[in-house]
């Protein structure tokens, strides 16, 4: 099973039979049968495909992804029966306002903290030996993060709109240990101030966000799979147009997805090259590769070897399930 | 499994439409009348019921043959002139995120 990631612009998608055809300047470049493909994302402009590939790709159950050259997800073809789960979504609404909602959100971030000192871990169990100043350094903002992190526990009953502000405030001062962590680790391969969110043009905080703009089309599409409503969130305030559930579930799978395989690229010694302020298509390609690979990879989850892809999957489902009140939600941490 | 596919069939309409469905099946073509690729029990089964189906009551043979990884290795190929070898084929069969 594959998933197909088109950068190349001006690029050609048809359907002959029950294959995806690729065409580069009209010439075919690859035919990959529809029944091999888990995903299609364009994340380049000037690409053009019929209504014929639209309709085959949903009959696959394959979700079409738009993403900006940026990384940027704009668009997303899926099909309208994904919302015929009501049950799922009135509970979801409803969980706001009472213990649910903050339960979730609490899970959210103590995943996310524990998956950030996972990447600090990861990162330091090879410099042991080889760097013990820096890896003295990293275990002191792993601590850091750690003491910080049992400040989550002190947070119960009410709802999560009452706790927002302390939750926050206990996200951004891990997110300050975690991301000096990480600048100690790239500070001798490259030039790394801070963390941006928006409207970066440093490299690795461009390399970051092109590719947290993958995982969130990755966990979208999870989120609509599972029946859940995709703008109707818990950590995350809601505002129109803000995917804010997406970005919760994204929470927990962004540094041990995302971070770690921009950190090892970097480290292994991959340049990150840009033009006029944005990330070349070269690295474009090679980042989406390498994201999408980690995808690929498996990891350990409820005792079996999954692929985080699927684990994603699972844990959207695992909040639906948690919401209509059948299961505990616990996150997923990833092992280092 | 890795499967080898082989068939025999006189009309060309059917043959090109067998030919378009082993490709469905995301097989290679090695030869004229051979495709080789990897098909899990269930799929080997779904093929061999829509090549029934495209057969329908026309003159032909087809052979749906699992080969297990040992048997793979010890393959021996004989070319002239020198093409893409066997091995250099197969190896392009495997999955994982593609990027264009």
């Amino acid at each position: 099973m594959s998933e197909i990631f088109i950068i190349n612009f001006g690029t050609t998608l048809g359907k002959k039979s029950e294959r995806l055809v690729i065409k580069e300047q009209g010439k075919v470049v690859r035919e990959i049968p529809f029944r091999d493909i888990t995903c299609l994302t364009i994340a380049s402009r000037g690409v053009s495909f019929s209504s014929d590939v639209v309709l085959e790709c949903i009959q696959h159950g394959i979700q079409i992804n738009f993403l900006t050259p940026s990384g940027k997800p704009y668009a997303k073809v899926t099909s309208p029966q994904l919302s015929g789960t009501v049950i799922t979504r009135r509970e979801q609404i409803l969980a706001y306002n009472d213990g649910r909602g903050l339960a979730l959100a609490l899970a959210f971030v103590d995943g996310k903290l524990r998956n950030q000192v996972n990447v600090l871990k990861y990162f330091g169990k090879y410099r042991r030996a080889s760097d013990p100043a820096l890896y003295q350094e990293l275990a002191s903002r792993i601590a850091a993060i750690e003491e910080i992190k049992k400040e989550l526990e002190g947070i119960s009953g009410g709802t999560v709109d009452e706790a927002r502000g302390s939750i926050f405030s206990i996200e951004g001062r891990a997110a300050q240990a975690y991301w000096e962590g990480v600048g100690l680790l790239l500070g001798q391969k490259i030039e790394f101030a801070g963390r941006e969110r928006r409207g970066a043009e440093d490299p690795v905080n461009s390399a970051l966000n092109y590719g947290y703009g993958i995982l969130y089309s990755q966990v979208w599409g999870a989120v609509m799979l599972a029946g859940l409503e995709p703008f109707a969130g818990f950590l995350h305030t809601d505002r129109p147009g803000k995917p804010s559930l997406v970005l919760d579930l994204t929470e927990e799978f962004r540094a041990c997805t995302v971070d770690r395989t921009v950190i090892g690229m970097i480290l292994r010694g991959a340049t990150l090259a840009q033009e006029e302020g944005s990330l070349t298509e070269e690295t474009r390609r090679e980042l989406a590769r390498r994201v999408l690979e980690r995808l690929d990879g498996e990891e350990n989850y409820e005792g079996k070897k999954y692929r985080l892809r699927s684990i994603i999957q699972r844990q959207a489902r695992r909040v639906a399930t948690f919401l209509r009140g059948e299961g505990k939600y616990r996150p997923f941490i990833a092992g280092w | 499994m890795k499967t080898l596919v082989v068939y025999d069939i006189p009309d060309d309409r059917i043959r090109t439409r067998v030919f378009d469905t082993c490709k469905n099946y995301g097989l290679v073509h090695i030869q004229y009348s051979a495709f080789f690729g990897e098909l899990n029990h269930n799929r080997r089964q779904e093929l061999q019921q829509r090549l029934r189906r495209v057969l329908g009551d026309k003159e032909g043979k087809v052979l749906i043959c699992p080969v297990c990884d040992k048997d793979i290795s010890l393959i021996l190929e004989v070319a002239v002139p020198e093409t893409d070898s066997f091995s250099r084929q197969v190896a392009g069969l495997q999955k994982g995120p593609l990027v264009f």
